[in-house]
């Protein structure tokens, strides 16, 4: 850990959290979606985080969570395969809630934490007003 | 003799102040990387850095010795960070540094009082 400043710290997680909201909402948003681009369907994504030598965090990569689609048996649907079965994407709502909670708990931290260190920089400054 | 600005107490509070906001950092790190997979927080042995900060002047990167990693095992992804836990220490911390830049300025100001024949 060096030379990146108090705020620099609170700021690199702050905006790392947000990539994370990002990347949560765009699981939610895809939740029912059968047909993307590459075909099939849309496959939940998750960030992974990286801690810097020099203090705060980064987003690594962004990644595919490997799990298999979820597969309903709704013969009507136009995507449904042979079978009658409709592949749709491995997001799990409750999963995402929990998780979208937990990247804004983080993000409110890391708030605080910013408020923090802008006081005690606050404080600091009295010393030459003395 | 000891100089009316360079006193010992004055060099305890300047290291006291400079151990703090060493500290300062590391919860700010911790706090950043709760979601860190494989992320142990990082824990300062305050005495000893206070220690060395008062006999060797030592502040900054040269208080990185007395950094050391907490092994608990946390969490299922390697993770042993809790916010509240840190966010706790951030606010006793940082409460801790203003109670010394009070202390500094009073001293400062008492400093002046002295400078200035009991004021009057």
């Amino acid at each position: 850990m060096g030379t990146i400043s108090s705020l620099g710290i609170s700021a690199s997680a702050l905006a790392a959290q947000r990539t994370r909201l990002d990347v949560i909402a765009r699981n939610i948003a895809n939740a029912e979606v059968t047909r993307t681009p590459q075909g099939g369907p849309y496959i939940r994504q998750q960030v992974v985080f990286r801690a810097l030598p020099e203090g705060g965090v980064e987003v690594a990569e962004v990644q595919p969570d490997p799990t298999p689609p979820r597969r309903v048996y709704d013969p009507g649907h136009p995507d449904a395969d042979v079978d009658g079965y409709v592949s749709y994407p491995n997001v799990n709502m409750v999963e995402e809630m929990v998780d979208l909670m937990m990247a804004t708990r983080a993000y409110e931290a890391n708030v605080t934490a910013m408020q923090a260190t802008k006081n005690m920089l606050h404080k600091a400054m009295e010393l030459g007003r003395a | 003799m000891e100089s009316l600005f360079k006193d010992a107490t004055q060099q305890q509070l300047k290291a006291a102040l400079d151990v703090c906001a060493f500290r300062h950092r590391l919860i700010l790190n911790n706090i950043a990387n709760a979601d860190t997979p494989g992320y142990k927080r990082k824990v300062l042995q305050f005495e000893e850095a206070l220690r060395e900060a008062e006999e060797k002047r030592a502040s900054g990167a040269e208080l990185e010795r007395f950094v050391t990693e907490d092994q608990s095992p946390g969490r299922a992804d390697g993770n042993n960070v809790s916010i509240d836990i840190e966010s706790a220490l951030l606010a006793e911390n940082s409460m801790t540094y203003e109670a010394i830049v009070t202390m500094l300025s009073l001293r400062g100001r008492w400093l002046g009082v002295v400078l200035g024949e009991g004021g009057s």
